[in-house]
């Protein structure tokens, strides 16, 4: 490349450069507020998520009846020691199962090993058969189950012999119906949150900022209208808008779930636990009656409002509506944040009625309640309130800057 | 100075803003306030056509604004036939129209749809709306675009919706900041005969500009302001020198930057 060449790229660059490292806004808006976001989400956040009670992995316990040793030594080299029981302690091991305890019970047949060695694959005869019980909806079942159906394979591959599991019993005590909905709860108030943030953004930043831009506040100031009647009409307009958008875009998720499930079923090798996790028939809407779409309906209603309120603040300091989704766009890291700490940390658990509190996490959290239908009343009116009252004080704030001398100036 | 007939009387008024370091960067100075008007006076006789007359950052817009209701003056106060826009705002606004040529409507809504919006806020009764519409539409020849968006339209024609947009609530005062601000020969026009036509209906008008042109076709009065201080007014005819308010204009101006007056 010649020498003018190269530099006239330079300067074209360094063109762009002082442009944006020149206008202070902009290097914050798009260098320095994301990253501070996050970085606040993570040292306020986290810890205060991560003190919840949840289950962990190393709570729960694998019961067995009858194990032979040497399977038992090969699950200790796993992590997993296993914990004995006698065939009349099943039916309570059971029930602590199907309740999500978390814990495991493998069963195996008496003299288990010397079925499995004298064994013929050629007799016809059906293979000694193990019977593994499990529930895929607690919360540290996918660990302990990997490690089990590892350990197991591994065994019967070193002694070149065959045995089954679970061929005529056992499997995974979740109720089906809590299975689906936990499914529903896990996908869909992410994309709800997520969809309604989009459509908050859009709109509200036109609407804002957009008007500053047009220098028609002046005109809206100069009737009767007073500035907080003019900060609630419009947070009241836009959040009916954004909660629009937030269904539009989640219906189109939730009609195209079962289909997205069957071809992700159909393009892997689904183990037992897995496909039991993923049975189609279990992914329904019609679980839900009237009344829980009803409460949905306004848990997302206050939830757009005070997304909007939050939006319509930030976007008053914009000059103009594509600076203020340049400003508000990180935010959406946070919102994804939220909705995914609420998806791995909390599914299914009472948590305390202050969590419900916390503007935006108690959206998430009362969505997947009502998804896996185990909301309390109180909850979903503490979130409600909590939403409504914050955008009330949104809007006053909104009021007050609307007033400012500032919004009269046009660009 | 203050006629018997005034309608709209403005009493010293004075307004500074605080300059943050941007506003200071560019303008450059180091005060951290500026003066845009200074302790300003004049009054506007009913049925007439009052011209302020300055160049750029003279304080045209803030008087303007302050006579609106829009921001509060440091000190002062203006009287709005009879009514003080600092203790009476409400009172004023629902008295005064008021456009700035700076406005730009929202392109996506239709003629109709907007005169109706500022109809209801500006709380028109319903009848009355309609039969302003229809009125206002017919008059100023922008009935054939009513259902069209004003992205549609030609410049001259938004700008003659903007003001009739402003007037929907038929004020007696009616507030016009650089009415004719970039528009083209067409568009300018159609200002100075939508201003002349108001004052055949027995209108006041406040119009701000620097066109000298302008104000010498429809001016009654009017008054040279100069960083934020009223140097001149009084009729048109009186003002003018030969009857060019150009070279009147200018003999104050060279006249202040040679330090002769201040
Ligand atoms: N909100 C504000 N903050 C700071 N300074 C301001 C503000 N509004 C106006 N000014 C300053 O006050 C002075 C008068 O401004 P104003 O807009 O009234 O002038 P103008 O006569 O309307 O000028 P133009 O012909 O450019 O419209 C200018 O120096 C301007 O920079
Ligand atoms: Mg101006």
């Amino acid at each position: 490349m010649n020498f003018a060449v190269k530099n006239k790229i330079l300067l074209v660059a360094k063109k762009e450069w002082d442009r944006f490292f020149g206008d202070r806004r902009m290097v914050i808006s798009a260098l320095i507020f994301p990253g501070v976001m996050i970085y606040i989400v993570y040292a306020f956040f986290v810890p205060l998520i991560m003190d919840m009670p949840t289950r962990k992995a190393k709570d729960s316990v694998v019961y067995a009846i009858n194990p032979p040793p040497v399977i038992q030594s090969i699950l200790e080299h796993t992590g997993i020691t296993l914990t004995l029981i006698s065939e009349n302690e099943k039916e309570s091991v059971l029930e602590g199962i199907a309740e999500r305890s978390g814990n495991f019970l493998i069963v195996f047949p008496q003299d288990f090993i010397e079925k499995v060695v004298v064994y013929d694959v050629r007799s016809g005869e059906v293979a000694p058969e193990i019977l593994l019980y499990y529930n895929s909806l607690s919360g540290s079942f996918a660990e302990h189950y990997g490690r089990i159906l590892t350990a197991l394979a591994a065994y019967e591959s070193s002694i070149a012999k065959k045995f089954d599991v679970n061929r005529t019993a056992g499997g995974d005590m979740a109720d089906t119906g809590a299975v689906g909905r936990h499914l529903i709860a896990i996908v869909l108030p992410v994309f709800l949150l997520v969809f309604i943030f989009h459509g908050a953004m859009a709109v509200t930043t036109e609407a804002i900022t957009g008007e500053k831009e047009r220098g028609t506040f002046a005109t809206i100031f100069i009737t009767s209208l007073t500035p907080i009647e003019l900060a609630a009409g419009k947070i009241f307009g836009l959040s009916i808008q954004s909660f629009l958008c937030g269904i539009s875009g989640t219906l189109g998720i939730a009609l195209s779930l079962p289909k997205l499930v069957d071809s992700l079923a159909s393009g892997f090798p689904m183990q037992d636990g897995m496909s039991a996790l993923l049975n189609l028939n279990t992914i329904s809407m019609n679980q839900y009656s009237v009344v829980d779409f009803c409460i949905l309906a306004l848990v997302l209603l206050s939830t757009a409002c005070i997304i909007v309120t939050i939006i319509s603040i930030i976007a008053i300091y914009a000059r103009t509506a594509k600076e203020a989704q340049l400003l508000v766009s990180p935010m959406i890291i946070v919102f994804l944040f939220i909705s995914c700490l609420n998806m791995f940390y909390n599914q299914g658990n009472q948590i305390a009625i202050y969590y419900y509190f916390i503007p935006i996490y108690n959206s998430a959290q009362s969505m997947s309640d009502i998804f896996n239908q185990s909301y309390a009343l109180n909850q979903i009116i503490a979130t409600i309130t909590t939403n409504i009252f914050a955008g009330a004080i949104g809007c006053f704030v909104l009021s007050r800057l609307l007033k400012t001398e500032k919004m009269l100036i046009t660009s | 100075m203050l006629s018997m007939s005034a309608i709209l009387s403005v009493l010293n008024l004075t307004k500074t803003f605080r300059l943050n370091r941007m506003q200071r960067k560019l303008a450059n100075t180091a005060d951290t306030r500026i003066t845009a008007v200074d302790n300003l006076s004049f009054s506007v006789n009913e049925g007439e056509i009052f011209g302020l007359l300055g160049p750029n950052g003279a304080g045209k817009t803030t008087t303007m604004r302050i006579i609106s209701t829009l921001i509060n003056s440091d000190a002062g106060d203006v009287f709005v036939d009879g009514s003080s826009v600092k203790e009476y705002p409400l009172k004023v606004r629902r008295k005064i129209g008021f456009l700035s040529g700076d406005l730009k409507l929202d392109e996506f809504f239709t003629p109709t749809y907007l005169f109706d919006f500022f109809s209801a806020l500006r709380e028109v009764p319903k009848a009355e709306t309609l039969e302003r519409r229809e009125k206002l539409f017919n008059h100023f020849g922008v009935n054939e675009y009513a259902h069209k968006k004003l992205a549609a339209l030609s410049s001259g024609m938004k700008q003659k919706v903007a003001f009739i947009i402003s007037i929907v609530h038929d004020p007696s005062i009616i507030i016009f900041d650089e009415p004719t601000n970039g528009m083209d020969l067409l568009a300018s026009r159609t200002v100075t005969e939508f201003l002349l036509e108001l004052k055949k209906q027995g209108k006041t008008i406040i119009l701000s500009t620097h066109i000298f042109s302008l104000a010498e076709k429809i001016c009654d009065q009017v008054g040279f302001i100069i960083n934020g201080k009223l140097i001149n007014s009084g009729p048109l005819n009186q003002i003018a020198v030969n009857n060019n308010l150009e070279d009147a204009f200018f003999s104050i101006y060279d006249s202040i930057r040679d330090g002769r007056i201040s």
